[in-house]
């Protein structure tokens, strides 16, 4: 299915068109939002062909899987697919009322084009240097997105994300050379064809090699020693867009975790990568909750939550190290439902801090006060976006937590699941914070509120959603468990891939079939 | 030529990290640099670089199979260098705007931001009262910090700040 490709050929044209048209703001605008729209209503069908007909694969340049780039979609990546789309389409809405002209001359949707680009080019590449340069592209469109505006304190916090992702894209590439050296292939599928074969001491050497690319991951999805350049960075990031920050770009991360070390990874002893990662993620989860306990900035303290909620995935991939295929199985499709949960409630929470801001004129919890008398709906919204992430039992978060916990119990891992009720109770504890410092309590200045109605719509569709995976989860979880068969029984997977059908430029001559026949001419 | 190989990658390496780690912005672009320089060694080592290899596809000698090198990690070490290239273009970028915003290039002479963005820094506090940035001017916050002359001249000359290297 070679339209497959259009996933990332849509953000990519349109982020050159918006380039070109920029100046224009309403014309930018709405370009913006219907090529959105065209994205994910395209992604959302092909969820539902992928989930019908299984794995799709499309070669590029006809070069065969092992030795070209395949792209790739399964259910995972459809999964994601739809997430990032849908949620970039929403917060492309809500920016229309809070980027300002300025801010859109420094080619604010053009990077918000590029920005999908590279999310949905990572989701859907088979080869993992592919998802290297994918990782780039969405990393160099992160840096400009967070400089819109380049006031002095996102120029410095932009200058550590940088840092930071420099030397983690470093370790990518000798990650990818070193895992080239030890296994002899990229290909994800040929990876775990490959791997599973390794016994004995390569085994060792696989997994040592694998270790570089679990730091790499670990630093993006922001696990436990790495975690200190997330939450100075995402606050300087404009309102709206860190919604897309927060829900998004970790979770790239997380699902590079999913992908790379319960898919391809199958050597001998594999699983201990996934025990180190089941060891952090409990002080990921704690350390992250105590973080934002202890803060005062609304922004500083739903980042930090970020971390608390990467230790939750984190901790579903760390518990499919388990020899019992049931549990691991019960793990993974814990570990993807909880994905969507986060992502969907966790923006829904920048986007509610975003109008909570506006309508208070401060970003500080003890100068905002009173948000419930000027506008009590903001208020409903922020309530069960909060609750959710706690996880109180109507929504999404409470099904989450829960379908973990029990991988966790079957497992027999005690610990780390009562690390995580005590986080949940703890984010209970900080959510109450906000909402008794911002929307109870008097208001601080007399200025009317600045208009937010507007910027309700996307947040609502959010809330919405977390709603309906709580009261009607059986499709989505079911859609989990069928997503997580197709990642620990890879055979479907990796027959697919492997066996991609060639399309005409793959009969042309190759450049080395050129070079050999020139050889024996010359002999 | 492996042993000599993994020296020099080593080597690289640590001095990459010793640099990242100087209080020094301008170090840490050039530590930055190291490491992709390491990590394009490490490649072609991976690569079974020889002292027989040819170039990729050709090897040493058209006519046979003789020095044939694995032509993946070339492949690769191209598509690092010019990503590290750019991003090494738009580190020192943002350097050198971190030195003309705060006249200091030692990261820790920087405000810290540990609670609360500082007063007046950030956008969104702007955006809460205009929306289409009319009040802006008129408060303490600067959304577009591109102004030659009026940042930089508060701060003291930068000669003054060599010192501390």
């Amino acid at each position: 299915m070679n339209s497959l490709i259009l996933a990332i050929l849509i953000p990519f044209f349109t982020a050159l068109v918006l380039a070109l048209l920029n100046g224009y703001r309403r014309l930018e605008m709405a370009v913006a939002l219907c090529s959105s729209l065209a994205l994910t209503a395209w992604v959302f069908w092909l969820l539902f062909y992928v989930d019908t007909h299984g794995v799709q694969v499309v070669v590029v340049g006809g070069w065969m899987a092992p030795w070209g780039v395949a792209f790739v979609a399964d259910r995972l990546t459809c999964i994601m697919l739809c997430l990032s789309s849908g949620l970039g389409m929403l917060v492309q809405l809500y920016s229309f009322w809070t980027v300002t002209e300025e801010q859109q001359r420094y080619f604010f949707y053009p990077l918000m084009q590029a920005m999908l680009l590279g999310v949905n080019w990572s989701f859907i590449t088979g080869d993992v240097f592919n998802l290297f340069v994918a990782y780039e592209v969405m990393l160099m469109a992160s840096y400009g997105m967070m400089m819109v505006g380049a006031s002095p304190a996102q120029v410095r916090q932009t200058l550590k994300y940088i840092a930071i992702n420099g030397i983690g894209s470093t370790l990518f590439v000798a990650g990818c050379g070193v895992v080239y050296a030890t296994v002899g292939t990229l290909n994800m599928a040929d990876l775990a064809v490959r791997t599973a074969q390794i016994t004995g001491q390569r085994a060792g050497m696989v997994t040592a090699a694998s270790m570089l690319l679990l730091v790499v991951f670990a630093l993006k999805a922001a696990t436990f020693p790495l975690i200190y350049w997330l939450p100075d960075s995402y606050p300087v990031v404009p309102a709206g867009v860190n919604g897309y920050f927060a829900g998004i770009l970790t979770k790239v991360g997380v699902y590079s975790l999913l992908r790379v070390f319960v898919l391809c990874f199958r050597q001998e002893g594999h699983q201990f990568a996934l025990d180190v990662l089941l060891f952090l993620s409990g002080l990921t989860m704690l350390l992250g909750v105590l973080g934002a306990m202890c803060r005062w900035d609304i922004r500083r303290i739903l980042s930090w939550h970020i971390i608390s909620q990467v230790g939750y995935m984190v901790m579903g991939i760390g518990l499919a190290g388990s020899p019992d295929p049931r549990v691991v199985q019960l793990a993974v499709a814990g570990t993807i439902f909880y994905v969507v949960h986060h992502i969907v409630v966790k923006s829904c929470l920048f986007l509610v801090g975003g109008i909570a801001e506006r309508v208070s004129g401060s970003q500080h919890l003890k100068q905002m006060g009173g948000i419930l008398d000027v506008a009590p709906g903001v208020g409903g919204l922020f309530i069960v976006a909060a609750l959710s992430l706690a996880g109180m039992p109507p929504f999404s978060g409470f099904l989450s937590k829960f379908v973990l916990a029990q991988a966790g119990l079957a497992g027999g891992n005690y610990v780390v699941v009562s690390i995580a009720v005590i986080t949940s109770f703890l984010t209970l504890y900080s959510m109450s914070k906000i909402w008794s410092y911002a929307f109870w309590g008097e208001r601080r200045h007399e200025r009317a509120p600045a208009g937010y109605r507007g910027m309700m719509v996307p947040t609502a569709v959010l809330v919405a959603f977390t709603i309906a995976m709580g009261l009607y989860a059986q499709p989505f979880l079911g859609l989990a468990t069928r997503a997580a068969e197709t990642l620990t029984n890879p055979e479907e997977y990796i027959r697919v891939v492997l066996s991609a059908k060639q399309n005409r430029l793959a009969e042309m001559p190759r450049p080395s079939a050129q070079v050999v026949a020139r050889a024996e001419e010359g002999r | 030529m492996e042993l000599p190989m993994a020296a020099v990658i080593a080597v690289l390496f640590a001095a990459g990290t010793y640099l990242i780690l100087r209080p020094n912005l301008l170090r840490v672009v050039m530590g930055f640099g190291l490491y992709s320089n390491a990590t394009n060694l490490l490649l072609i080592t991976v690569g079974g670089y020889t002292r027989d290899s040819g170039a990729p596809f050709v090897g040493a000698d058209p006519k046979t199979a003789a020095g044939l090198m694995d032509p993946l990690p070339p492949d690769i070490i191209l598509t690092a260098i010019v990503i590290s290239f750019a991003v090494s273009a738009l580190m020192l970028t943002v350097c050198y705007r971190v030195y003309r915003d705060h006249g200091t290039d030692n990261p820790e002479e920087l405000p810290v931001d540990d609670d609360f963005t500082r007063e007046g820094e950030l956008v969104s506090v702007a955006l809460a009262h205009g929306g289409d940035g009319s009040k802006v001017a008129a408060g303490p916050v600067r959304l577009l910090g591109v102004r030659e002359g009026r940042r930089g001249a508060k701060r003291p000359a930068p000669k003054q700040k060599a010192k501390r290297r």
